[in-house]
């Protein structure tokens, strides 16, 4: 029964990458903070995408808002 | 008055009246409205057969919310390859050579579907644009990439419209030109050239018929990702 249900396990992941679809991530245990950023979850997927789009804004907003260094006055 | 070849792409106007609008609203005029009748006469059915089987199978891939958008793909398959056609005839003004009109498509259209996308399921729009199974050091560079790539999506379908149907005019006229010039100087080769030239003609039949499928296909994509 073991050898059969994982037998099944394999024929589905099989399936999937044949057909190409949509893998739910169902079978990735993931633990910390791959629980929330991962690239085979839908929901991880996203999460890298939201924390890169707020690293480059960061990135802008920081170099904006650097205060720009004033060339010290020479007395002649 | 210095006569050019890209003359032919000018928006026509006739006395100061411009005429882009009939350009534009020709396509309209030629398909005959189904009157309600329970059997029409055999264009109309024809006709009613053609757009039925075409908007059968854009809808195929396309889940039923996506259905909602069958009438405005179709419409615009069917506006897109007539003017087309219409094109190459000659002495004729095609309205989809100008880039502004095939951007007036392609933006409004690329941005439906994907704030569609965003409104209905911001998850897997936003999952959308990270590959499955890609390699953590490289997951900011292809997020960076597969943005890119959707914002440059309505870029590509507007140009790729433009450019396929200005170069086919382009060498329609090159080509014509070149068959006139040679013919008094080099009968046969002027022979050959027209030879050339039917064959171009026909190659930009079937261009003007795909360029008009493939956009109304890539939308229909576009919009299966997000519905």
């Amino acid at each position: 029964m073991y050898i059969f249900s994982n037998m099944t396990m394999s024929i589905n992941r099989l399936r999937t990458e044949i057909m190409g679809g949509h893998d739910a991530g169902t079978h990735h245990q993931f633990t910390g903070i791959a629980k929330y950023f991962n690239s085979y979850t839908i929901t991880g997927r996203r999460n890298c995408v939201l924390a890169t789009y707020a690293s480059i804004a960061a990135l802008i907003l920081f170099f904006k808002l650097k205060p720009k260094k004033q060339k010290a006055v020479k007395s002649s | 008055m210095m006569v050019s070849f890209f003359d032919q792409f000018a928006s026509p106007s006739y006395l100061g009246i411009p005429l882009i609008a009939i350009a534009i609203a020709l396509p309209w005029v030629l398909y005959p409205t189904p009157p309600a009748r329970w059997i029409n006469n055999r264009l109309i059915t024809i006709q009613g057969w053609f757009i039925n089987r075409f908007t059968n199978q854009l809808m195929l891939p396309l889940n039923v919310g996506g259905h909602k958008w069958a009438l405005l793909l179709a419409s615009l398959m069917i506006f897109l390859i007539t003017i087309n056609m219409l094109g190459l005839l000659p002495y004729t003004f095609t309205p989809t050579t100008q880039l502004s009109l095939n951007m007036g498509f392609a933006v409004p259209l690329w941005l439906a579907t994907v704030i569609i996308g965003m409104r209905n399921q911001p998850t897997v729009a936003l999952g959308h644009l990270l590959p499955e199974g890609t390699p953590i050091p490289l997951i900011p560079v292809l997020i960076i990439i597969e943005t890119i790539s959707l914002f440059i999506r309505p870029l590509a379908l507007g140009v790729r419209l433009t450019a396929n149907l200005t170069a086919g005019h382009l060498l329609i006229q090159l080509i014509a030109t070149a068959v006139f010039v040679l013919l008094p100087m080099m009968p046969t080769v002027a022979i050959l050239t027209a030879a050339v030239l039917f064959l171009l003609t026909l190659l930009e039949v079937a261009v003007a018929m795909i360029q008009a499928y493939v956009f109304v296909l890539l939308l229909s994509l576009y919009l299966q990702e997000n519905v």
